[in-house]
């Protein structure tokens, strides 16, 4: 097999996923919707937004606004600490792209999974809605929540629920 | 067939061309029928057909061939601009859209198309003269046959065309893509000895090219040059002859020519010597060359200079513009924060330098936003056409009046609210304006007017779109919204609130359904639009006299002036030209017991900022009033601490934050930090809307307005 196939057969075969922790949990989320990761800096709070908003900040002039994922999720609001920070991922939607940043207690490493090796969601018991699981990954002895991004961060529903709060 | 870079520019120009043929005929059909307008008619449609040839379009450029005949005529007075011919023309200048947009894909001509262009074709033969004299350039084109051999080209352009933007090189250029220039001979004689323009070509060009071909195909290739160039093609079985017309027409550069033909090994010297003297002995003055000159030639009597004052212009890519602004508007955040460093320098001639920098930053910024200022003029025109076909298939009578077309606005301002005002000028034509004989019993003049206006108000664009046909009853909105259970039977609204209800999603009065609705576009997409460009939209009806909808716009969406100030931590810009005035809360007369000011005599409510966007109070001493009219309406925001004015690049906010009210958008300080731009229509909508809901819920739920107000509905 020459070189190039066998990455051809290689990337067929597997997903990079960026994991993360919050608090004890660890996420994926796929490597190639996400663009970088900085320092927990100043977020400035957008006026009656749900909680899981915590705000926007400025990304090298970018207003981009910051979702504590612990609360999407299902979990009690992030403590920030010094290790605290901000994931930046890209999705697109309704053919826009979208910049999001994503609040973290810390990131871990980039993975590769073998398709083999994800697992789909156990029916019940992640405590996590049941779209929001693209699989589970086990690394190190350690079960990894690998996360769909378009679903976790649709914008439709997002958007949704910032218009809940108007009404 | 590969169709080059060049494509672009020449589809481009295309488009404008149809676009203006559009203009003139509708201009026609209002009885504009000057030479001017003819002949710009007729050269747009001479235009296309020329560039189109370039590109290989055979079947626009057959049909454009038979429509700029018709205009020929039609210049010419031969045949008159009837109603008839003028809907015919716009026909097929939609015709030559379609195929435009044809060729862009190289796509196969569907055979609709095909039938449609045959049938516009079948009906323009009847405004053709029968004789052949009108078809002779069409003869010119057809009765090339190709031929393999060396042609020869002697071209001659007018000194200016340079200055055109025509490049002589560019055509021999072209000309080598089917073929191969063997010799290129420069005339020079008429190179003047002193007072050389650079600007201007003095040379002629004689040119053996040898290719398989015709013709036309050369004279196409210098048809953009137009009238402005004398060409002479011999084809390879030219007779000498021929040669020797081709000097004789030389004038003082006769010698140079002959030279450069026999250099060229195009003649023979001894033959064309003998053929010269010959004719001097006859001593016949030079004759018109037998073989058929370039149509172009023939052109130059008939077709009249141009009067219109030519501007130039220069054509650029609008991304390029918008990153230009863009960039501007990095330039004015970064501005802002070295400003804060140097004011905590105190250092008098750094600030002064500082301050020139600050003044030729703001020009700079007015300038490149200049640069994407577009009147408002060439949107409405568009809709000439549109009233002009609605009304003939709805049957009614409508003039359209266009005012103030001049009013500059943001041309992506522009673009975005084409689709809204469409939209209104189609229900105004099918609602709005009644049908002539129930206009004649109504006592009006059975043609109905609709009238586009814009104008400058405050910092703002307002656009109108006004008709004077039966106006909108309001009792029929409401029951139409109580029976789609939008309200209830017995809630009170005011005039306003019930034609807010006119943009709600899915509302629609009209009784019938005709062929204009039904397009997928409903007023609640109108208002969301206007909204999406931080615009309002109002309703102002009388019944029997008319219906006015008023588009209120920022002149620009990118860089705003502000006024910096925040609220409990929060950062807040109010754009500045809503503000009247700032005053400081204890020192107004505040009417007791209510959020009322006496201002001067005048009752003005306020709101604060805190208690509007739920942020904790701050016991502050100082709290200020800035007080802001939007429209007509006046209100007071209550503020904690005053900065000052702020040049503000305006930050879209983030879809999520779509349903935000009072903050239109987000901007980043000259200290980095985030403020947010008050949307101030929004802001007192918003208070409005909270109050009421309060004083329901006080009142016991008796108006039950929580369940009724409009607002609710969005």
């Amino acid at each position: 097999m020459t070189e190039a196939a066998h990455n051809l057969h290689e990337s067929s075969q597997s997903q990079q996923y960026l994991t993360f922790c919050i608090r004890d949990e660890q996420f994926g989320l796929p490597l190639n919707s996400t663009r970088e990761v900085i320092e927990y800096g100043e977020i400035t709070s957008v006026p009656l937004m749900p909680d899981f908003l915590s705000g926007v900040i400025n990304l090298r002039g970018e207003v981009v606004p910051v979702i504590d994922l612990a609360i999407r999720l299902g979990r009690k609001p992030l403590e920030i600490h010094r290790r605290t920070c901000v994931i930046i991922v890209e999705i697109t939607a309704d053919g826009q792209q979208i910049t999001l940043g994503l609040l973290a207690d810390a990131v871990r490493e980039v993975s590769e999974f073998d398709v083999v090796d994800i697992e789909d969601a156990p029916s019940f018991g992640a405590k996590i809605r049941a779209d929001f699981i693209a699989g589970i990954a086990k690394s190190q002895n350690q079960f990894i929540v690998l996360l769909d991004a378009e679903k976790t961060l649709s914008v439709k529903e997002l958007a949704a629920l910032v218009e809940a709060k108007f009404q | 067939m590969t169709l080059g870079a060049g494509f672009d520019i020449f589809y481009a120009e295309a488009q404008e061309q149809l676009e203006a043929m559009e203009t003139m005929l509708m201009a026609l059909g209002e009885g504009q029928n000057d030479d001017e307008t003819l002949n710009a008619l007729f050269r747009s449609v001479h235009t296309i057909k020329g560039s189109a040839g370039m590109f290989d379009l055979t079947a626009l450029v057959a049909f454009t061939h038979v429509v700029e005949n018709v205009l020929d005529r039609l210049r010419d007075g031969e045949i008159a601009g009837t109603g008839e011919l003028i809907s015919l023309l716009l026909r097929c200048k939609d015709h030559m859209l379609q195929l435009l947009e044809l060729s862009e894909h190289n796509d196969e001509l569907p055979a609709q198309l095909q039938a449609q262009g045959e049938q516009q074709l079948a009906e323009l033969a009847d405004y053709l003269d029968s004789s052949p004299t009108t078809e002779q350039p069409a003869v010119e084109f057809l009765d090339d046959d190709c031929e393999l051999g060396h042609w020869h080209i002697s071209a001659r352009f007018n000194p200016d065309i340079l200055t055109e933007g025509i490049d002589p090189l560019a055509i021999l250029e072209f000309l080598e893509s089917s073929g191969s220039i063997d010799y290129c001979g420069i005339i020079t004689d008429h190179l003047p000895s002193d007072n050389f323009d650079p600007t201007q070509l003095y040379l002629g060009f004689e040119v053996r090219y040898s290719a398989l071909t015709c013709k036309a195909d050369i004279t196409k290739a210098f048809e953009l040059a137009g009238d402005k160039v004398q060409l002479t093609v011999l084809p390879p079985s030219a007779p000498l002859q021929a040669y020797a017309d081709l000097i004789g027409k030389a004038g003082h550069a006769a010698d140079s020519v002959k030279q450069l033909l026999i250099d060229s090994s195009d003649v023979k010297a001894e033959a064309i010597n003998a053929l010269l003297k010959e004719q001097v002995q006859q001593a016949a003055p030079p004759k018109i060359p037998k073989t058929p000159t370039a149509p172009a030639q023939s052109n130059t009597s008939s077709q009249s200079p141009t009067v219109t004052k030519a501007k130039k212009y220069v054509r650029v890519e609008s991304e390029r513009l918008d990153h230009l602004v863009t960039l501007i508007g990095e330039l004015v955040v970064h501005k802002q924060r070295v400003d804060m460093l140097i004011e905590a320098m105190d250092n008098a001639p750094l600030n002064e330098a500082a301050y020139g920098v600050t003044l030729v930053t703001e020009q700079v910024r007015d300038a490149a936003l200049n640069l994407r200022m577009t009147p408002i003029g060439e949107t409405f025109t568009r809709f000439k056409r549109l009233v002009h076909d609605t009304a003939e298939s709805l049957g009614k009578a409508i003039r359209l009046n266009l005012l103030g077309e001049s009013t500059e606005l943001d041309r992506t301002m522009v673009e975005k609210i084409t689709d809204p005002l469409t939209h209104l000028v189609r229900n105004a034509m099918d609602h709005g304006i009644e049908p002539i004989a129930q206009r004649e019993a109504a006592g009006k003049p059975g043609e109905g007017e609709l009238t586009l206006e814009a104008y400058h108000d405050s910092g703002n664009v307002v656009i109108e779109v006004r008709d004077d046909g039966g106006g909108i009853d309001p009792k029929r909105i409401k029951d139409k919204a109580v029976e789609k259970n939008l309200i209830k039977a017995d809630s009170q609204l005011n005039e306003r609130e019930v034609y807010e209800l006119l943009f709600h999603p899915g509302f629609s009065t009209a009784a019938s359904v005709t062929n204009l609705s039904g397009r997928g576009v409903g007023m609640d997409v109108v208002k969301r639009n206007i909204e999406e460009l931080q615009g309002t939209i109002e309703i102002i009806s009388q019944i029997g006299k008319g219906t006015c909808f008023r588009i209120r716009l920022p002149l620009t969406l990118a860089i705003i002036d502000g006024f910096h100030t925040s609220s409990s931590g929060t950062q807040f810009i109010v754009p500045q030209n809503t503000i009247i005035e700032c005053l400081d809360l204890n020192k107004v007369d505040r009417v007791k017991g209510s959020d009322n000011i006496n201002l001067r005599g005048e009752l003005v409510p306020f709101v604060s900022t805190c208690e509007l966007f739920g942020l904790p109070p701050v016991d502050s001493a100082t709290q200020n009033i800035i007080i802001v009219q939007f429209g007509n309406r006046k209100a007071g925001l209550l503020v904690d601490t005053l900065y000052g004015e702020v040049q503000t690049v305006v930050k879209p906010l983030s879809p999520i934050f779509r349903s935000v009210r009072g903050i239109g958008g987000s901007s980043v300080l000259g200290s980095g930090e985030i403020a947010f731009i008050l949307d101030i229509p929004q802001v007192i909508a918003f208070a409005e809307y909270n109050e009421q809901l309060a004083a329901a819920t006080i009142a016991g739920h008796t108006h039950k307005y929580h369940d009724d107000h409009p607002q609710r509905l969005q």
